[in-house]
């Protein structure tokens, strides 16, 4: 596969076309580089290259020696865009694991584990190692570091077999045990038992067969697939029907406390006497009270919000309710955002609120074909989800009072439109994804090549993490 | 350019792609092998292992000797032909292998010698620490004269690094803890900051820098991070000296700086008496900003000062292709060749040079950020937050950098410190993740509560003028300090019950609402 590279107005180095995104990206920083990892299209990751010198290892050894040579001429002047075939280069998995392990924690509608997650960036940096940007190497080892007890304590129950770990997992901690090894201080309570572990792995090493590292696959039974079950069908709910309904951009809240799916908010004005609106908003199965969770409802033409109130758990723990006196004019349209009291964001409005809720479908829709790897019993669930964000991305292509934003929704309904050809495909729809192929399968105008490719959903960038995994672990694994 | 890191870490590779480890190789980190080993065996392109195996080694001065470079410094044309000549040969792997497998066996020993000892005094040492010590000293008098290590030598060398790093955890042991250091020297801290901390932030005001919102830093507080800037507490400012490692490569530092060795603290602790740390470090909160160097001071002043005048939307806005492409600039780089210390008044060059800087990252890196959250950068208001968070960061390096060494900054190395403030900590908090439901965030100070009475006084103050609002709010969004005006005229009768000026203005920066941009100042 060619890539093209070119030299941006700024004088930064773009290797690979920048992606769409339709459901948001992840980013981890190289020495002199930034790589962005577009879950749509996860191989070969795009680049921007601020400082070629720094970097051109990093690429080398990303997306191979021609590239990181055709990077230097055109850093050096040599004008134009050159087109070079990308190799996938020894550190490429562990830096889309890194940055995978980003795009989750920013965009995952689930409650991942957080320990797993920390272990999975932490044992891919240690791959990646001294061509990370020295605030992301140092990142990694934190992560490893603060999870040594988690380590350990999962390699021995790995080694006991019973039940079944997730998938992944015992590949994840093999990987994990001689990373950790080399960074773990000796007066950490935990060394003895890392210690042990690590001779353990020494010594089947020495035992191996050529002198391969034996992993902990080798000790653990892994897992059947068909028998998890996805994630994503806790995602799409049934709309609640009040006098008003609109939704929860996950991103805005603490993970764990409110159902993830549409429609969950219903909230009413009072008006006559004193104006109040109450708010309801649905609880995730086992939500615990907790009082950080607030509303702010904003009115057309006033920057500050109307009303603005905490949320508190209903006493049989299936809603989050509050009410407010409403302290202005209410004019449509009336925007209500549930958000974190203690770490709030800006809230999202007008077509800033669409593009937000269609990047939230995208998500939905790519994290259960990653949950659903190579069978199709995602698909439904996917298709669906890809649909509502395409169309979305379509409103958000035609309304949006600004340029850029229009051009890049228009690339994203692209990009949604190719993985959904791609599900089609292997479902074997194939007239279908032929109709769609006729409008959205090539490069047009401001649609790139890069948009309308279809994506391999059996490839490496696909698959999904271990801490993905965990979400359907047995329950004696605890690690939800 | 071509470097010897680049040289001899591409050799490596191709024999070790990343992610496998030789089993001579087995406890030594890759990066420590080359620095040290590696580099020593290139020095000399005319050895055979045989040579070096003879009891004696080689004499100095006998063999021809290629002149290498630093690490990081730009290899010669030919010497780089030279170099990658020999490296490729199996001659120079089977020396390496032989020197790398006495520092691996040397890297294990120490390693169960410390995992021998109880586990109560065991020291805080880090694999990475023994691997550089092994490297470094089975390379040592190779890069002298190549012969491999004597027993008694490497014996010697491997008591002395243990008892080292035991002495070294000892005296870090010895430092008082945390909880201890607040008990001891509270009362120290209140007649030191009455005697010579009060007059400080009148005349360098961390408050009127936005480097935090107190003129005295607490001794405790609950959120310690570098986003708090200069109220990071006390006793958050004294762990500092109880970390079990510091930077990770010190020896480089002093060699890039022309630092001292022994002005790292590593060696400090060796022998200065604990209650001189403690006392050292009440001194340095009650200095001007928090920092004991004067040229620390001008520089954390111009970084404020040249990011406040930098158009930061404006070069934002630029990417669109409005108008002519900002380009990185040299101001900075030429100010680091005008002479080697940092300044000690202030300095109109560096201003411009971080003005330079940051209307370039403006410029650049929210595109970066654009490409990472497509279509939504405004998650926050970012120029505010720029022009907040990267002097808080700067300042939170110089004070790790003034407790590392007892040295200031040289104008190269602060050169090369400031476009990095820009970098990756600034997606901490475009790309934050979304927040675990236990997790406290910890904000210092702490947000006004949505149901701060206040809060609600204010926004019904505020909803009578809805005209008028959107313009205050736009000139707040502007950094047109007309709106404080507007502000305390709207709640004037009123304010005792409303937010502050400062309240008000952190609140609506995480609270406004602005419909796909409409508000002016953005």
């Amino acid at each position: 596969m060619d890539i093209p590279i070119r030299l941006d107005d700024d004088g930064a180095v773009l290797v690979g076309s920048p992606p769409a995104a339709p459901a948001g990206s992840g980013v981890v920083g190289l020495r002199g580089a930034e790589v962005f990892v577009d879950p749509t299209a996860p191989d070969p990751p795009h680049l921007v290259v601020h400082d070629i010198d720094e970097a051109e290892h990093a690429l080398e050894l990303l997306h191979g020696p021609d590239v990181a040579a055709a990077a230097v001429r055109v850093a050096d002047g040599a004008g134009g865009e050159d087109r070079v075939p990308v190799e996938t280069g020894p550190v490429a998995a562990a830096v889309r694991t890194m940055a995978l392990v980003r795009w989750l924690e920013a965009h995952s509608p689930d409650l991942l584990p957080a320990g797993l997650l920390d272990l999975e960036f932490g044992t891919a940096a240690a791959t990646v190692g001294d061509l990370l940007a020295e605030p992301e190497e140092a990142e990694g080892e934190r992560r490893l570091v603060r999870h040594a007890g988690l380590v350990t304590q999962l390699a021995r129950r790995l080694r006991d077999g019973d039940p079944p770990p997730p998938a992944g997992l015992a590949a994840l901690i093999g990987a994990a045990v001689p990373a950790m090894h080399a960074v773990l201080p000796f007066d950490s309570p935990h060394l003895d038992d890392l210690v042990h572990e690590e001779e353990l792995a020494r010594a089947l090493t020495a035992l191996g067969v050529g002198g391969a590292r034996l992993d902990w696959t080798e000790l653990a039974t892994l897992p059947a697939i068909g028998g998890r079950s996805l994630a994503a069908a806790r995602h799409a709910g049934a709309s609640v029907r009040e006098e008003r309904v609109t939704s929860v951009d996950w991103y805005q809240v603490p993970r764990g406390l409110l159902d993830t799916a549409e429609d969950t908010v219903s909230w009413s004005l009072t008006t006559g006497g004193e104006p109040s609106v109450a708010v309801s908003v649905r609880a995730a199965a086992g939500a615990r009270a907790a009082d950080r969770l607030a509303f702010r409802l904003y009115s057309a033409g006033m920057p500050l919000p109307i009303a603005i109130g905490r949320l508190r758990l209903s006493a049989d723990g299936s809603v989050f309710t509050g009410t407010a006196p409403v302290l202005g004019p209410a004019q449509d349209p009336l925007t209500l955002d549930v958000h974190d009291a203690l770490d709030t964001r800006l809230p999202q409005l007008g077509m800033d609120r669409t593009t937000a809720q269609a990047v939230r479908w995208m998500a939905r829709a790519v994290t259960a074909l990653r949950l659903g790897g190579p069978s199709t019993t995602a698909d439904g669930t996917a298709r669906g989800a890809i649909q509502e964000a395409a169309r979305l991305f379509r409103r958000i292509g035609a309304k949006h009072p600004r340029a850029a934003p229009q051009e890049l929704a228009r690339r994203r309904q692209a990009r949604c439109f190719a993985l959904l050809r791609t599900v089609l495909l292997r479902s074997g729809e194939d007239r279908e994804a032929a109709q769609l192929a006729q409008r959205w399968g090539s490069p047009t105008g401001t649609i790139h090549e890069i948009d309308v490719a279809l994506p391999d959903l059996a490839g490496p960038g696909w698959a999904a993490l271990a801490a993905e995994n965990a979400l359907a672990a047995d329950i004696a694994w605890e690690l939800r | 350019m071509a470097t010897l890191r680049k040289v001899l870490g591409g050799a490596w590779e191709r024999r070790f792609p990343r992610g496998t480890k030789p089993s001579w190789g087995a406890d030594l980190q890759p990066n420590r092998v080359q620095k040290w080993i590696m580099r020593a065996v290139a020095r000399y392109p005319d050895i055979a292992l045989a040579d070096i195996e003879r009891p004696g080694g080689i004499e100095a001065g006998s063999v021809r000797e290629l002149p290498l470079p630093g690490m990081d410094a730009e290899l010669k044309r030919q010497t780089g032909i030279e170099v990658r000549a020999w490296i490729d040969t199996d001659g120079y792997w089977a020396i390496v292998v032989a020197l790398a497998t006495i520092a691996n066996e040397r890297a294990l020993a120490v390693r169960h010698h410390f995992t021998g000892l109880d586990a109560a005094v065991r020291p805080a040492t880090t694999p990475q620490r023994i691997s550089e010590w092994a490297c470094g000293t089975v390379a040592h008098p190779y890069a002298k004269a190549p012969a491999l290590p004597e027993q008694g030598y490497l014996d010697k060398g491997q008591a002395m690094f243990q008892q080292r790093e035991v002495d070294r955890a000892a005296r870090v042991k010895n430092l008082v803890t945390d909880a201890e250091f607040v008990k001891r020297y509270t009362a120290v801290y209140d007649a030191m900051w009455d005697r010579r901390g009060g007059p400080s932030p009148a005349t360098l005001s961390p408050v009127q820098l936005d480097l935090g919102t107190l003129d005295r830093p607490p001794m405790t507080a609950t959120e310690n991070s570098w986003k708090v800037g200069t109220d990071r507490s006390v006793r958050s400012r004294y762990r500092y000296y109880r970390r079990a490692s510091w930077g990770r490569d010190p020896e480089s530092v002093a060699d890039a700086a022309g630092l001292d060795p022994d002005q790292h603290i590593g060696v400090r602790l060796l022998t200065a008496d604990p209650d001189e740390f403690c006392r050292g470090e009440l001194d340095r909160v009650c200095s001007p900003l928090g920092l004991r160097f004067a040229g620390h001071h001008v520089l954390v002043t111009a970084m404020v000062e040249g990011i406040q005048r930098a158009d930061l939307q404006h070069a934002f806005d630029l990417r669109g292709g409005g108008g002519a492409p900002l380009r990185k600039g040299r101001g900075l780089t030429a100010w680091a060749a005008v002479t080697r210390d940092l300044p000690i008044t202030a300095d109109p060059a560096l201003v411009a040079g971080v003005q330079e800087r940051a209307e370039y990252w403006a410029f650049r890196g929210p595109k970066a950020l654009e490409s990472a959250r497509g279509a939504a950068p405004r998650q926050i208001h970012w120029p505010t937050l720029v022009q907040r968070f990267v002097p808080r960061r700067l300042w939170h390096r110089l004070h790790c950098r003034e407790v590392e060494w007892e040295a200031p900054l040289l104008r190269a190395e602060a050169a090369r410190l400031v476009p990095q403030m820009f970098q990756k900590h600034l997606m901490e908090l475009f790309e934050r993740p979304i927040s675990a439901p236990d997790a406290d965030p910890g904000a210092e100070p702490r947000p006004v509560a949505p149901d701060d009475p206040r809060l609600l006084t204010t926004l019904s103050a505020l909803a009578e003028d809805q005209a008028g609002t959107t313009e205050m709010i736009a000139l707040l969004l502007g950094h047109d300090e007309r709106w404080e005006a507007m502000y305390r005229r709207t709640t004037g009768p009123r304010a005792d019950a409303c937010l502050t000026v400062a309240e008000f203005r952190d609140w609506v920066l995480l609270n406004y609402g602005d419909t796909d941009s409409t508000l002016g100042g953005r």
